[in-house]
C-alpha cells in the first residue's frame, strides 16, 4: 500500500509525518542541514563526520539562490568543501533522507504535502517542489504552514482560528477558516514575540472580525509553551492547547496529504501574495495582482516592434520592493503581420508557482514557449538529479 | 484446421467494463457481437478483453449456430471458461472502485470536460450556482462547494495530468467567477475582502458594540470614499477606478455636495448658465428629487489626501471642510466617545474590539486607527510594558499626527511616569 507524507521544512529541522491507522505521526525529524563526504551526501546523525566546511547547516537560507533552466546559477550558491551545491540538490537530498526513514517504516510514498511559510515566493516555492520531485517524489502539494497546523486540530465543527506561531524571535499570528472541508487563510500580522497583543489585533482586524468571533486560539512552534499563558489570558474564551505545539504543523500536512491516495482531507485554498508583473519590451507591467486567488490565470497581447519579426521574448518577474526576476521567455512560431500577434497567458497553480502559455492570435494555435533562464529545473533535469540522489536508496 | 480468429474488446473505462458484463456477456458464456469476417458456425475465436489497467483477459471459443435472421457479420460466441472469467472481471472491477472512486480516469476526465464546456457558457453566479445578487455567507457558502467539487486536489488521487489540467481549468473559471461576483457584493453589502473571504463589518460592528450601534451613517461617510452611500444609507456600486454613476459626466473634482446646496439649488430641468470655474459642478440630477450626498474625498486618493474643499462654501460648509481637514469629526464621531468613555473606565479590551470594528467601517477616519493602537497602549501599561506602551502610542501618532492626546500620553511616558491604565484613561477623558 502506498502512503502520502507531511513535509515541514523549518530553519532548523526537517519533520516528516504520515497518516496511520488513519492519524497523523510524525515519522523522523532531521536536522534541516546537510553534509557531503566528497559525493556522499550525509543528514541526520551522519552529519556528525562532517567537518564544518563540508556541512550546510540551514538549507533554507539558500532557497532563494534558485538554480535555473539550463544549470545557469540564479545567484551565488552555497560552497560545500569545494563545491557549488544547488539549492534544489540540497533539499532533494535531504527530502530523500526523509522519504527514506518513512519507507523504512511503512511503505512505499505516493505523494508529499509540503508545508511552507505563507509568504514564501515564488522562486522559493520552484526550489521546493524541484528539490521532493528529484528526490522521488512526483506528486507534490505546497500549503501553507498556518492553514496546515489548523486542520491538526480535529474537529469537524466549522472553525474560525486563530494560529499563532511562535518562533525563536518573531511572532506570526494568522486567521485561518476552515469550514466545509475548505481550509484558508483569511489574514495573517507579524511582528516582535513580545507583541503579541498588537499582531493579533492587526491579523484581527485585517480579517475584519472581532476576538469574539473566533473558535479556537492557538499557540505553534518552538515558543508555544512560554507564550500560552499569555494568549490564554487575552482569548479566555477561545485559547486552546496543542498536543505537540511543535509538530502541529507536519501533522496537520500530513493529514491534507491524503489527497494522494483517498478523498481529501480539505482542501487548502492560497491567496496570491505578492503578486506578478510581466515584461515585454522594457517596461514591466502588471499581470497578475496580489490577493488573487489560487489558481488564476491572467492573459495579455502581446504587440511586437517589426512585422518580420518570428519570435518575441518575454519576463515574468513576482511583484515586490524590489521585483524578483521570475523566467525570461522566448515565443517563436508566430504569424507573419501587424499589431498583435500572441496572447501571452500567466497561469498560477495552487501552488502560487506561475508557468507561461501562448497561443497565436491569427488561428489560435499554441505557440512554442521556450524557457531562456527560468527558475528552478526543466523535467530532463529534475530527472537527472533524481537518478544521482536516488541512487543510494 | 484453421487459427483461431482474435476478437478484440477494448475498454478504456471501467464503466464500459462494467457495460459488457451486464449487457452483453451472458452468465452461460454467450455473447453476441460484431465479427470482422464472415461468421461459419463452428470456427475457433479467441476474445481478448482489453482492461483499463493495461491487462488483457482472453477466452477461447466458437462460433455458435447462426440463425437466418444474423447478418453475417455478426456471430453469438459461446466461450469456454466464461463463468471463472466473469467472476474475475467483477472482482477487478471492484477493486478498482474501491481503490479511487470510479477508480477510472477516463470517466472522470470526460465529465470534467463535460463539466467545463458548461462553466465557459455560464454567468459568474451560475458558474457559482448562487443567486444574482448573494449575500456575502450565501457567495462564500456556494464557493467552498464548488472548491470541493471543481479543486485539482480532489483529483489529486487519480495521478493523471489531464485530469489535473481539466481540474485547474475549472478552478481558474471558477476562481475568475467568484471574485467578480465578490466585487459586487463588496459594493452593494458593507462588506470587505479577507484573504479568500468577504465579511459584511456591519454586523460585526453591532456585534462588537454590543448595545445595538446605528451603523449606518446619517451623514456620509466622507473618509471612506471608495462607495458613495446616500443620505439613506444606501450603496451606489461604484466600481474602482470609474467616478460614481451620479456624478457630473464632465469628471470635475469630486465635491461634496451638502443639504443647503441640494436645497438652493435650481430644479434639474431648469435652464442653468455655465457653471464658471471657480464654482461647484452642477448638482447632478437625481429623478425623484432626492438629497444626494456625494463623498468630498477624490476616489481613490488617501487618507493622507486632506479632503478637497468646495470654493466659495456656505458658513456651514466652511466648519465642516475645516474639521474634516483636521480629522477631528466626522460620521466616525459616535465610535469615537464610545472608545474613548471605555479607554476612562480602564477597559483596554472593549476599547480595542470597538475600535478594531469601528476603523474597518471606516477605514479612512485616522482617530479610529490611532484609537486601536491606544488601547493596545491601555493594555500594555495594565501589564507593565512600557516598551509596549511607547510603541502603541507612536504608532498612534504615526496614523493620527493630530492626536494632541496620544502626544500627551508619550511625552508622560518618556518622563517615566508610572504605568497605569488610567494614565490613559485620564488623557482621553
Amino acid at each position: 500500500m502506498t502512503i502520502a507524507i507531511g513535509l515541514d521544512l523549518g530553519t532548523r529541522w526537517l519533520r516528516v509525518a504520515a497518516l496511520v491507522d488513519g492519524a497523523p505521526v510524525v515519522i523522523a525529524t532531521l536536522p534541516a542541514a546537510i553534509g557531503f563526504l566528497g559525493a556522499e551526501p550525509c543528514t541526520g546523525d551522519a552529519l556528525a563526520r562532517c567537518r564544518p566546511e563540508q556541512r550546510v547547516d540551514a538549507v533554507t537560507a539558500w532557497l532563494a539562490a534558485p538554480a535555473t533552466v539550463g544549470g545557469g546559477r540564479g545567484a551565488a550558491w552555497p560552497v560545500v568543501d569545494g563545491v557549488a551545491r544547488s539549492p534544489v540538490e540540497l533539499v532533494a537530498h535531504l527530502v530523500r533522507a526523509a522519504i527514506d526513514a518513512v519507507e523504512a517504516a511503512l511503505g512505499p510514498v505516493a505523494g508529499a504535502m509540503v508545508a511552507v511559510p505563507l509568504e514564501l515566493g515564488a522562486l522559493e516555492r520552484r526550489v521546493l517542489r524541484d528539490g521532493v520531485r528529484a528526490a522521488g517524489v512526483d506528486a507534490v502539494r505546497l500549503v501553507s504552514a498556518p492553514a496546515a497546523a489548523a486542520v491538526a486540530i480535529d474537529d469537524d465543527r466549522p472553525a474560525r482560528l486563530l494560529v499563532i506561531d511562535a518562533g525563536a524571535a518573531e511572532l506570526r499570528a494568522t486567521v485561518v477558516e476552515h469550514v466545509d472541508g475548505v481550509v484558508d487563510v483569511l489574514a495573517h500580522a507579524r511582528g516582535a514575540i513580545d507583541g503579541l497583543a498588537g499582531v493579533c489585533d492587526r491579523a484581527l482586524a485585517a480579517a475584519a472580525i472581532s476576538a469574539g468571533g473566533l473558535s479556537d486560539a492557538v499557540v505553534i512552534g518552538s515558543g508555544a509553551a512560554a507564550l500560552a499563558p499569555r494568549v490564554r489570558a487575552r482569548f479566555p474564551h477561545a485559547a486552546r492547547d496543542v498536543d505537540g505545539a511543535d509538530t502541529a504543523v507536519v501533522r496537520g500536512a500530513a493529514r491534507l496529504a491524503r489527497l494522494f491516495v483517498d478523498e481529501p482531507f480539505a482542501i487548502a485554498v492560497d491567496v496570491i501574495e505578492p503578486g506578478f508583473l510581466l515584461g515585454a519590451g522594457t517596461a514591466l507591467t502588471p499581470m497578475i495582482p496580489a490577493g488573487a486567488i489560487a489558481p488564476t490565470r491572467e492573459v495579455r497581447l502581446i504587440t511586437r516592434d517589426r512585422p518580420d519579426r518570428a519570435a518575441i521574448d518575454l519576463e515574468l518577474w513576482e511583484d515586490g520592493a524590489p521585483p524578483r526576476p521570475y523566467g525570461r521567455y522566448h515565443i517563436t512560431g508566430l504569424t507573419a503581420g501587424n499589431g498583435a500577434v500572441a496572447a501571452c497567458e500567466v497561469t498560477v497553480d495552487v501552488d502560487r508557482i506561475p508557468r507561461v502559455d501562448a497561443s497565436d492570435l491569427v488561428h489560435g494555435n499554441p505557440l512554442t514557449v521556450t524557457p531562456v533562464v527560468e527558475v528552478g529545473l526543466s523535467p530532463d533535469e529534475v530527472a537527472a538529479l533524481r537518478a544521482v540522489v536516488t541512487r543510494r536508496a | 484446421m484453421t487459427a483461431p480468429r482474435l476478437l478484440r474488446v477494448r475498454c478504456a473505462r471501467w464503466d464500459q467494463v462494467d457495460a459488457f458484463l451486464r449487457k452483453k456477456l451472458r452468465h452461460d458464456g454467450r455473447l453476441s457481437m460484431k465479427v470482422p469476417f464472415t461468421a461459419e458456425a463452428g470456427a475457433p475465436v479467441t476474445l481478448a478483453i482489453e482492461l483499463p489497467n493495461q491487462l488483457v483477459v482472453s477466452l477461447d471459443g466458437v462460433v455458435g449456430a447462426l440463425s437466418e435472421r444474423d447478418r453475417p457479420d455478426a456471430a453469438v460466441v459461446v466461450l469456454t471458461g466464461a463463468r471463472a472469467a466473469i467472476e474475475r472481471l467483477t472482482a477487478m472491477l471492484a477493486a478498482a472502485r474501491a481503490s479511487g472512486g470510479d477508480g477510472d480516469v477516463g470517466a472522470a476526465l470526460t465529465a470534467r470536460e463535460a463539466e467545463l464546456v458548461r462553466l465557459r457558457q455560464q454567468a459568474a453566479h451560475d458558474v457559482l450556482g448562487c443567486s444574482r445578487g448573494p449575500s456575502p455567507e450565501e457567495l462564500r457558502t456556494a464557493w467552498r462547494q464548488r472548491v470541493r467539487r471543481e479543486h485539482p486536489d480532489v483529483v489529486a488521487r487519480f495521478g493523471s495530468a489531464a485530469l489535473r489540467a481539466a481540474a485547474e481549468e475549472a478552478m481558474v473559471h471558477v476562481t475568475r467567477a467568484y471574485e467578480r461576483v465578490r466585487a459586487t457584493v463588496c459594493a452593494d453589502h458593507r462588506a470587505v475582502i479577507a484573504g479568500t473571504s468577504v465579511r459584511t463589518i456591519g454586523s460585526l460592528a453591532i456585534e462588537a458594540a454590543g448595545d445595538g450601534f446605528d451603523v449606518v451613517p446619517l451623514t456620509p461617510p466622507v473618509f471612506d470614499a471608495a462607495e458613495p452611500v446616500t443620505g439613506h444609507g444606501r450603496r451606489i456600486p461604484a466600481p474602482t477606478g470609474a467616478p460614481p454613476r451620479a456624478s457630473a459626466p464632465t469628471a470635475p473634482p469630486p465635491t461634496r455636495i451638502t443639504r443647503e446646496r441640494v436645497a438652493t439649488a435650481p430644479p434639474p430641468m431648469a435652464p442653468r448658465a455655465p457653471a464658471p470655474t471657480t464654482l461647484p459642478p452642477p448638482t447632478p440630477a437625481t429623478p425623484l428629487g432626492l438629497e444626494l450626498d456625494l463623498p468630498s474625498v477624490p476616489l481613490g486618493s488617501h487618507s493622507t489626501a486632506p479632503p478637497r474643499a468646495a470654493t466659495a462654501p456656505s458658513s456651514t460648509t466652511a466648519t465642516v471642510e475645516q474639521s474634516l481637514r483636521q480629522a477631528r469629526s466626522g460620521p466616525g464621531d459616535r465610535f469615537v466617545r464610545a472608545i474613548r468613555e471605555r479607554l476612562v473606565v480602564d477597559d483596554a479590551a472593549g476599547a480595542a474590539q470597538l475600535a478594531t470594528a469601528a476603523a474597518q467601517v471606516y477605514p479612512r477616519d485616522r482617530r479610529l486607527s490611532a484609537l486601536v493602537e491606544i488601547a493596545s497602549a491601555q493594555a500594555a501599561c495594565a501589564r507593565h510594558d512600557r516598551l509596549a506602551a511607547v510603541a502603541a502610542v507612536r504608532a498612534a501618532l504615526l496614523l493620527d499626527p493630530d492626536g494632541d492626546e496620544a502626544r500627551r500620553v508619550l511625552a508622560a511616558l518618556e518622563q517615566g511616569a508610572t504605568l497605569t491604565p488610567a494614565l490613559i484613561g485620564d488623557a482621553y477623558r
